[in-house]
């Protein structure tokens, strides 16, 4: 339970995101006797990879995950949830964490140290038609059919590069829908058998992937690479989709209800960019990623940013990552750390990211999904801004992110640009020829999340 | 004057891209311009591009992005109330009566329509002194009234009662969006030969004999006849670099903004309480300010504290601040959301009069800024400020606003 | 009827609410999104400008297409909303109504 009491609750180790990366952190440091107090934006921690099903909806705790939610009822953890961490400000020798969650929630938490693992979201890929109800992301179907037991269309068409979908294929054809065709973006892995070594112990991932190839054969759904869904069509809702090879002209229309876009995932910088982390564009990844030494620590002293949130790895990666900050953190709380603890923790580290790389490898976002604007769709979805109005403001001579964004509003909407950045950025490279580092960043200013006027007080009224 | 022309550095962004063709002004390559622009804000594209109209050969330079100073802090206020009488009341007016047409001269949609503006009073000494205001206003010709509590309330249902005796209210007074109208000025400035580099630091004004022979930037030495600084806060130490002391302090203001809203402002708000601020030895402040944008999104603010520091940084007081007073105006902003920040210097000066004009020992060096109010007067500042390039600006009154003015007086 | 809901176990007690001044039966756990759509409605609400069609899109807190007016609350996100006994759920409107 949250201390009702302290208006400016302190913490020696504030913890932001309940996903595996904070979870396993949260882990790691209460072994080292480092009390820890864990903010998460959920009813339920666990993240999007961890998250748990509602008991009403026949919900059963995901066995990787038990362990690491058992943890949080110790007594030397405190978790708050539903609660968001809008401002990360340096405060004496920590920071200042600004929050906001129901009544009785702490509005302000003095750390020492900080934990950000705010995880990633769905990357959004723009094309005609990507507004229209029923077309959501794979993580939006996966939600649902998983952790609302819903099954939310009846003739599915799903879109994107990766294994991830075969998986969400899978549910939805056991859930008892249809499933036109799974899309894959890029071309067939013939390179996958070079990275046989890295797979090697990952024997849970391979056999899922397997159960999943043999659904969707069994039920006769496509698989057709270097594919993508060029647009979509409908009276108010999705009733079709036109698609076509990447890069290419043909085009092929199939009658669906909805549309599943799993494009992979994108970090969620906002906090760690606020607080004054830098951060550099990765063109691997094809997102701007925080600069992190090799304790996982920001620019900034004594905050560390891990998991998914730094760099799309997978909860593998993540919980190692966790527990390997959560060690630098103890340390820098003058706890003893043992060294052999560190060194395994970095081998099983090092271990999963081998393994998370060549999924990346295999599956990037492709550099052609461009191709798929008109000058009518939709860039920036809250502010309704076209691809159109964008081209003719860089003609009138804005060449960064923020002169397209001061201009047009792109970005100034209420998802504060997590939807359109990446696109705005990308959409901006092509047209002057220039690599997407080169345009400038955009700070995210406090609140990072959108917050109630009264919310920013420092006290509930 | 006859400089020996030096080559304009080819534009190098992000250091590992092949140079680009620069932007705008035919004359650029192997030549040299006859003024550099200090500052690519509301005042700094107005004269670059008043000054290009006029078949000056001009460069703006910015440091960041255009309006991305105090100028894209601005709550886009086409304001008179707040005009300091005498020649800024008079040059203010001047510079409004272009404002309906500026959209047309542009080719732009700025956004500008008329709103209204309010000065909400809180109390009997703020009551006073708009009453004073008011008169010498009308005396003007300005349409400035007097309204009591419940002529407040009718005009802005949402204001709470009890925060207010009464408002001093002009229904003139309009709105724009900043970013357009500098948008709108360079992309004009451009057709005529402007040349613009933004992402450019300029780190001096370089001075011989008593006369400006250009800047150096990190895009390399730009030789000029003419420097017109019009860099905000930042002219400050830019005028260093030239030997100049100028009077200019700033405060670093802190506003925010909501998600879209239902129209429950039709008025810009401020309060008038800003006419009886007296500088705090730097304790933040908040002085109400509010304006309804054309989405919908409430823009608030501001926190303010008097500063040498030249920041962008939020501070964690600023915010809960800026609510708590938007709150205590209007009650039925509790729940609205906040979407975004921002924190920026703004720069004033001791008299609340510009900097404008030339400086004492310094041919052709020219200042503009600490402007009050600043968009009303972009037309006329830039059509000045280019006059005195081409010479046709002969008014002897602006020496009252001479950036020298101050030059033997006390600085805090 | 687009969603339909999983066949459940456990016999949980619904709950009712009401959408658009309509009941409709829900279970605790759902969120108003779930409901919705349950209840066959993608369109949640319409953009200001264009007047667009928008529901649910990324299923987690993060792009704010699904908003409804919930319990008098407007621009409230369906996603991270779980449902109550009572709640009053209100769709297709635009923030300049």
């Amino acid at each position: 339970m949250p201390d009702l009491i302290a208006q400016h609750l302190q913490a020696e180790l504030a913890i932001v995101g309940a996903g595996p990366a904070g979870l396993a952190a949260a882990a790691e440091a209460s072994d080292l006797g480092v009390p820890v107090t864990l903010i998460d934006i959920f009813p339920r921690p666990g993240g999007q990879y961890f998250k748990q099903t509602p008991p009403e909806l026949d919900g059963v705790p995901d066995g990787h995950a038990r362990p690491l939610l058992d943890r949080l009822s110790r007594a030397e953890m405190e978790v708050i949830s539903d609660t968001a961490v809008w401002g990360i400000f340096p405060e004496g020798e920590g920071y200042l964490l600004c929050l906001y969650g129901p009544a009785g929630t702490p509005r302000r938490l003095l750390a020492k140290k900080v934990i950000l693992a705010p995880g990633a979201y769905d990357r959004p890929v723009p094309f005609p038609g990507w507004t229209l109800p029923g077309v959501m992301t794979a993580g939006a179907a996966l939600t649902l059919v998983k952790h609302q037991r819903l099954l939310p269309g009846r003739r599915f068409l799903l879109s994107g590069t990766g294994p991830l979908q075969l998986v969400l294929a899978r549910h939805l054809l056991d859930a008892g829908g249809e499933v036109a065709a799974v899309l894959d973006a890029n071309p067939f892995p013939w390179r996958a058998w070079r990275h046989a070594p890295a797979a090697w112990g990952q024997w849970e991932r391979l056999a899922e992937g397997w159960a999943a190839w043999r659904t969707m054969r069994k039920a006769g759904a496509a698989l057709r690479w270097g594919h993508v869904v060029r647009r979509a069509e409908g009276e108010g809702e999705v009733a079709r989709a036109v698609i076509g090879p990447v890069g290419g002209d043909d085009t092929e229309t199939i009658a669906v209800d909805t549309i599943c876009l799993g494009h992979g995932l994108t970090p969620s910088v906002h906090l760690a960019r606020q607080a004054g982390c830098e951060h550099r564009y990765d063109p691997v990844q094809q997102a701007c990623l925080p600069v992190r030494d090799e304790w996982l620590q920001t620019t900034l002293s004594g905050i560390f940013v891990v998991g998914d949130g730094a760099g799309i790895g997978g909860k593998d990666v993540a919980q190692w990552e966790g527990r390997l900050a959560a060690l630098a953190a103890a340390r820098k709380l003058a706890r003893t750390v043992a060294a052999d603890r560190i060194a395994a923790v970095r081998r099983e580290l090092a271990r999963q990211r081998r393994f998370a790389a060549v999924l990346i490898d295999l599956f990037p976002a492709s550099a052609h999904l461009g191709d798929l604007l008109t000058d009518d769709t939709v860039l920036c979805r809250c502010e309704e801004i076209t691809v159109g109005e964008i081209r003719r403001v860089v003609a009138e001579g804005a060449e960064t992110l923020n002169a397209v964004r001061m201009v047009t509003r792109a970005g100034m909407g209420r998802c504060q640009g997590r939807m359109c950045g990446g696109p705005v950025a990308e959409l901006l490279a092509r047209e002057l020829g220039q690599p997407v580092d080169a345009l400038g960043q955009v700070t995210p200013r406090p609140p990072v999340v959108p917050v109630p006027l009264e919310g920013l007080l420092e006290e509930e009224a | 004057m006859n400089l020996t022309p030096l080559p304009l550095s080819p534009h190098r962004r992000g250091g590992n891209s092949a140079p680009l063709p620069s932007q705008g002004g035919g004359w650029e390559v192997g030549g040299t311009p006859d003024a550099v622009v200090v500052g690519g804000g509301l005042i700094g594209s107005s004269i670059a591009y008043h000054l290009a109209r006029a078949g000056v050969r001009t460069l703006l330079i910015e440091q960041g992005d255009l309006a991305s100073g105090a100028s894209g802090a601005n709550f886009g206020n086409v304001q008179v109330e707040d005009a300091e009488f005498g020649l800024s009341l008079e040059l203010t007016l001047r510079s409004y009566a272009r404002f309906a047409s500026l959209g047309a001269e542009l080719d732009y949609d700025v956004g500008y329509r008329k709103t209204g503006n309010l000065l909400l009073i809180e109390n009997q000494h703020q009551w006073a002194m708009m009453r004073q205001r008011a008169t010498r206003l009308q005396a003007a010709g300005v349409r400035a009234v007097l309204l009591d509590r419940d002529e407040t309330c009718r005009l802005e249902p949402h204001l709470a009662p009890e925060a207010i005796l009464g408002a001093l209210y002009n229904p003139d007074e309009g709105m724009l969006d900043p970013f357009r109208l500098v948008h709108a000025y360079t992309r004009r400035g451009r057709d005529a030969g402007l040349a613009v580099w933004t992402h450019t630091r300029v780190s001096g004004i370089v001075v011989r004999s008593g006369r400006v022979a250009g800047v150096a930037t990190t895009r390399g030495s730009v030789s000029a006849g003419w420097v017109i600084l019009a860099a905000g806060a930042w002219s400050r130490e830019l005028g260093r670099t030239a030997g100049l002391d100028l009077p200019l302090q700033w405060v670093h203001g802190e506003a925010a903004i909501t998600g879209p809203l239902p129209p429950m402002a039709r008025n810009a708000m401020t309060t008038a309480a800003f006419f009886e601020a007296t500088e705090g030895a730097g304790e933040q402040t908040v002085g109400f300010c509010l304006r309804q944008r054309p989405h919908g999104n409430v823009m608030i603010g501001e926190a303010a504290r008097v500063t040498q520091r030249l920041s962008r940084a939020a501070t964690a007081t600023a915010l809960p601040a800026v609510a708590a007073e938007a709150e205590r105006w209007l009650p039925a902003l509790r729940r609205a959301a906040v979407i975004r920040s921002w924190a920026i210097p703004v720069a004033f000066t001791a008299d609340s009069r510009p900097l404008l004009g030339p400086v004492d020992g310094v041919a052709g060096l020219l200042v503009a800024t600490g402007l009050k109010s600043t968009i009303i007067l972009t037309p006329l500042v830039g059509e000045l400020v280019a006059g005195m390039v081409t010479g046709e600006t002969r008014d002897a009154r602006l020496v009252e606003f001479s950036p020298s003015r101050m030059r033997d007086a006390a600085q805090d | 009827m687009r969603s339909s809901r999983l066949p459940r176990a456990s016999g949980s007690a619904m709950v009712e609410v009401t959408v658009d001044g309509d009941p409709v039966q829900a279970y605790p756990g759902e969120t108003v999104a779930t409901v919705l759509l349950a209840a066959g409605r993608r369109t949640f609400r319409h953009t200001d400008h264009l007047h667009a069609p928008r529901g649910l899109f990324c299923g987690m807190g993060v792009c704010f297409d699904c908003l409804v007016t919930v319990d008098g609350q407007a621009n409230v996100r369906a996603c991270m909303t779980p449902v109550r006994a009572g709640m009053i759920i209100e769709t297709g409107g635009s923030s300049d109504a």
